[in-house]
């Protein structure tokens, strides 16, 4: 049974005289503890791809399902509280709330989940150890580096066990060795929670981490590669997508920087 | 032209944010040309004896208007180009010159300014003979507002605020035009988190004991007031202003460090901030707080100012009222050779009396020692008063129905103080011995003392004056003696004018009792020897030979109605001003705010919830300040009726209620915009 399963989905922005076309038609299924990457061209869709999927968004038509529910037709409400429960978010810009501080930026999601504050201060604990925040609790995310940044971010994702996560271009702001610990956080995250991750990212040495990449062009699914051997020949495989991908005659901006 | 069209676009797509600012602006200006259409009408008041007290009392509330104002226009103002900063710095990235941008915020402040003056313009013309009617009912009295159209009024607004919005535009061009490029790109500081210092905690239980003290001693003063007899009669004084200080320092305190230090405690207490959004809602309470510090102090002393103010008015009306009823019950009274004229006075003029009564008074020379209610009221007392019988007393029963009755005998006397009328209940009062001058009454002991003086405080010396038996009065050989007629007839507007005519014809006819030093004071005290000298010397003590009371109530009448009117519509002002900027400064935030709750939504947050904390945050920042400031204005109030013993706070509370009521309007709006500000489109 697969925990996504989105079919013939697509997008449409914009009115009458100026539609935009985001995502055209995808179908796609990720199964339960996969770490799935999804890599484009820069408009290529990627993220409305992952708003759909993350209910964030609504698609113009086809039908999404989460862990067998169709939420596409879901009210508000519902959906919140499935996002609240279910599903787990990193962003590039980490999106902390400069007002809290790190321990309450990581404990949120709980408290909106209504957990006690027993519960509340274990799931803290242990997410703390996990990704080696205990010396930065009081701090504020002002005061922090990007990359203890993106942990807190991190640890807020997972401090709920969501059984999905979604992390779109987690490595952006970061610079190569945060961006590699990160990296081999979620690794753990997805080996041993079983978590399963989805990751929107067009850095090709990010998405050697996936055990499964999509590659999206023009909002339409374009090619899949599955990891088979090591980390370093699946980046080699992913280099050579991306050029097939720029090869066919349009600017890939930043996703293909040597075309 | 170019130039005018950008402002004019930009203008209308801010309408939204300048809608209030204009709204509170329009009706500033209505006011304020209301009262200038008001005092500029002569026909309206040329009938009225006081027309040059409410010429003035409107003109020079409207200086202070036009400083409220103007005060509130270079705050909005510069707030404005705060907001629009990053527009300005752009515009001199793509070229455009420094001074071209400045003429663009002139001519769009202008353009504001502009409506803003047309519609208060137009409200006020609309509106103006509702002001009059308003003002005329509330001094009670008879005129007939007709169709309101002063034309000198209109040129004076419009010159005024033309001159306003030039000196404004230009200010905020010169300010534009000296920012330099950097600052102006510096995205604006919104999210700044304050960190709770161990000084800051320790200011902020500062902050919060001095009000927990004033409103103590507020509350409790006549009980701590003995314990500053060190500072004399000035405790009265002094306690009042240091609880004032504390109630200063300890509102600003509090808003700047005691309500932070309160939220960060909620923060801790996982108990209660580990609910659903609670977390978010406290920490933006606090930053939101944070920045509002000073507007927040602000409307908390100016609307305990303007209630205290206007309640005090109310207890000064009363007491004023009251201390008419003590010095001049009676419609009129004169000394007993003028009555005839008097007389014939009212018959000439259809002023039917009702009852007249003669009475008799003696002025003797009078020494009692007495202890009030705050010690500083009364002390010793000597020098001249005057005695009435016991006869006459129960004979002025039949006018002064209120009038307490009692039976003396000749060794006893009823005390008759004027002051206790204003000075509150003698408490704690013991026997008290007079020793009178006269050498056939040494000595009586005072039975009762009292505030209802038998034909009224104003004919009696020194607003002091004794009750004796008929057998006493008869064998007391006084230093001088009166005899009065008392008229009494309905208070009417033509038996206003009656008396008034009366008092003025008989303005110079007084009794003069001219003391006499003999031998040396014992140390402050003095003693008198009285005799009756008639319009000779300018002398000590005096009475004038006829009193009236319509007169007097009318100009209470003319003089509390003209307050209540003044202050009602300046509070007005005030609260829509205050209104307007703190929802200005909350809408200015919105936008920035907008990433964070996208977050919360993404966080699985419903629409509904984020709307809630949204209207509790914007609650409280508009009615914190409100409800702290009733609350000083209460224990200032408090103090206040220690003094003058009379409470009536209706006006204050309709003035409150109102100000809530519109507060409350504020922070609906200001909640409703700043949802759809921050729900992702």
């Amino acid at each position: 049974m697969p925990l996504i399963d989105v079919q013939d989905v697509h997008k449409v922005y914009g009115h009458r005289a100026n539609l935009v076309t985001a995502v055209a038609g995808v179908s796609l299924q990720v199964l339960q503890g996969e770490f799935v990457g999804i890599m484009g061209p820069s408009g290529a869709g990627k993220t409305t791809l992952l708003n759909l999927m993350s209910t964030i968004d609504r698609p113009t038509s086809g039908q999404i399902f989460l862990n067998q529910k169709n939420v596409t037709y879901m009210k508000n409400a519902a959906l919140a509280k499935f996002r609240r429960e279910q599903l787990g978010f990193i962003f590039q810009d980490f999106n902390l709330l400069a007002a809290l501080t790190v321990r309450e930026n990581l404990v949120l999601p709980l408290t909106l989940a209504g957990y006690s504050v027993v519960a509340i201060n274990q799931a803290l604990q242990k997410i703390v150890g996990i990704l080696g925040l205990n010396s930065l609790l009081n701090r504020y995310p002002d005061d922090i580096s990007p990359g203890q940044k993106q942990r807190v971010a991190c640890g807020r994702a997972i401090i709920t066990q969501p059984h999905l996560l979604f992390a779109d271009e987690p490595t952006g702001s970061l610079d190569s060795k945060a961006a590699t610990e990160l990296l081999r956080y979620l690794t753990i995250i997805n080996a041993k929670a079983g978590t399963t991750v989805v990751m929107v990212t067009h850095d090709a040495f990010t998405a050697s981490y996936c055990r499964r990449i999509l590659f999206i062009k023009d909002g339409q699914l374009f090619a899949e590669i599955v990891r088979q051997g090591s980390r370093q020949s699946f980046f080699q495989q992913v280099i050579d997508m991306q050029a097939t991908i720029g090869g066919g005659g349009r600017t890939n901006g930043a996703s293909a920087p040597g075309f | 032209m170019v130039l005018l069209r950008l402002a004019f676009k930009n203008a209308r797509q801010n309408f939204n944010r300048y809608f209030v600012y204009v709204f509170a602006c329009a009706l500033a200006i209505t006011i304020y040309f209301a009262f200038n259409a008001l005092a500029l009408t002569p026909y309206l008041w040329h009938t009225l004896p006081d027309a040059e007290m409410i010429k003035n009392g409107l003109l020079s509330t409207n200086a202070f208007i036009l400083i409220f104002i103007v005060a509130f226009m270079f705050y909005a103002n510069l707030f404005f180009v705060q907001q629009q900063r990053r527009e300005i710095a752009l515009f001199n990235l793509l070229g455009v010159s420094r001074w071209r941008i400045s003429g663009y915020f002139f001519l769009e402040n202008l353009l504001l300014g502009l409506l803003s003056l047309i519609l208060g313009l137009l409200l006020g013309i609309l509106l103006a003979k509702l002001f009059a009617l308003l003002l005329v009912k509330l001094i009670g009295a008879s005129i007939s507002v007709g169709l309101l159209f002063s034309g000198a009024a209109i040129g004076q607004t419009i010159g005024t605020f033309l001159l306003v919005y030039i000196f404004l535009a230009l200010f905020d061009a010169g300010l534009i035009a000296h920012y330099p490029l950097a600052i102006l790109f510096r995205q604006p500081v919104t999210d700044k988190v304050v960190p709770i210092t161990f000084w800051r905690y320790l200011l902020g239980l500062l902050g919060l004991a001095l009000l927990a003290s004033a409103y103590g001693m507020a509350q409790f003063y006549t009980e701590i007031l003995p314990h500053f007899k060190f500072l004399g009669a000035a405790a009265a004084i002094i306690v009042p202003l240091l609880i004032l200080v504390f109630v200063l320092v300890g509102t600003f305190l509090f808003y700047r460090f005691s309500l932070l230090a309160l939220l960060m405690q909620l923060r801790h207490w996982y108990r209660f901030s580990y609910r659903k959004i609670r977390l978010f809602t406290l920490a933006n309470l606090s930053q939101r707080l944070h920045r509002h510090v000073n507007i927040s102090w602000l409307v908390t002393i100016l609307a305990a100012i303007t209630l205290t103010v206007l309640g005090s008015i109310t207890m000064i009306y009363t007491a004023s009222y009251d201390g008419l009823n003590t010095d001049q019950p009676l419609a009129l009274t004169v000394d007993r050779q003028l009555a005839p004229a008097v007389a014939q006075h009212l018959t000439k003029h259809q002023l039917t009396v009702q009852q007249k009564q003669p009475a008799t008074f003696k002025v003797t020379g009078a020494q009692f020692k007495l202890d009030s209610l705050l010690g500083f009221h009364y002390g010793a007392f000597t020098g001249p008063l005057t005695v009435i019988s016991q006869q006459d007393y129960q004979a002025a029963r039949r006018l002064q129905p209120n009038l307490p009755a009692f039976r003396l005998n000749d060794q006893q006397v009823i005390l008759l103080l004027r002051k206790l009328a204003y000075a509150g209940q003698t408490k704690r009062q013991q026997v008290v011995t007079l020793r009178l001058t006269a050498t056939t009454v040494k000595q009586l002991k005072v039975k009762q003392v009292s505030a209802a003086f038998p034909y009224g405080a104003n004919n009696y010396v020194n607003g002091t004056g004794l009750v004796v038996s008929d057998a006493v009065f008869q064998r007391l050989n006084a230093n001088a003696q009166t005899h009065l007629m008392a008229f009494q007839f309905a208070g009417s507007h033509h038996s206003e004018q009656v008396s008034q005519q009366l008092i003025d014809r008989y303005q110079q006819h007084y009794h003069y009792f001219d003391p006499q030093k003999t031998g040396q004071p014992p140390k402050n005290l003095h003693t008198f020897q009285l005799s009756k000298v008639h319009r000779t010397t300018a002398a000590q003590h005096n009475l004038p030979m006829l009193q009236a009371r319509y007169p007097a109530t009318r100009w209470l009448r003319t003089l509390f109605g003209l307050d209540f009117y003044i202050i009602g519509f300046f509070s007005l002002i005030f609260i829509m001003a205050t209104g307007s900027i703190i929802m200005l400064k909350q809408l200015a935030e919105a936008s920035g705010k907008r990433q964070q709750y996208a977050l919360l939504i993404k966080l699985g947050i419903s629409q509904r919830e984020i709307n809630h904390t949204i209207y509790l945050q914007t609650g409280i920042a508009f009615l914190l300040p409100i409800t702290l400031g009733v609350i000083n204005a209460y224990f200032a109030l408090h103090i206040l009726n220690i003094w003058l013993n009379q409470l009536d706070l209706t006006f204050a509370y309709l003035l409150g209620a109102i100000y809530l009521a519109v507060y409350i309007v504020y922070w609906w709006l200001t909640a409703k915009i700043y949802c759809r500000m921050i729900t992702p489109t």
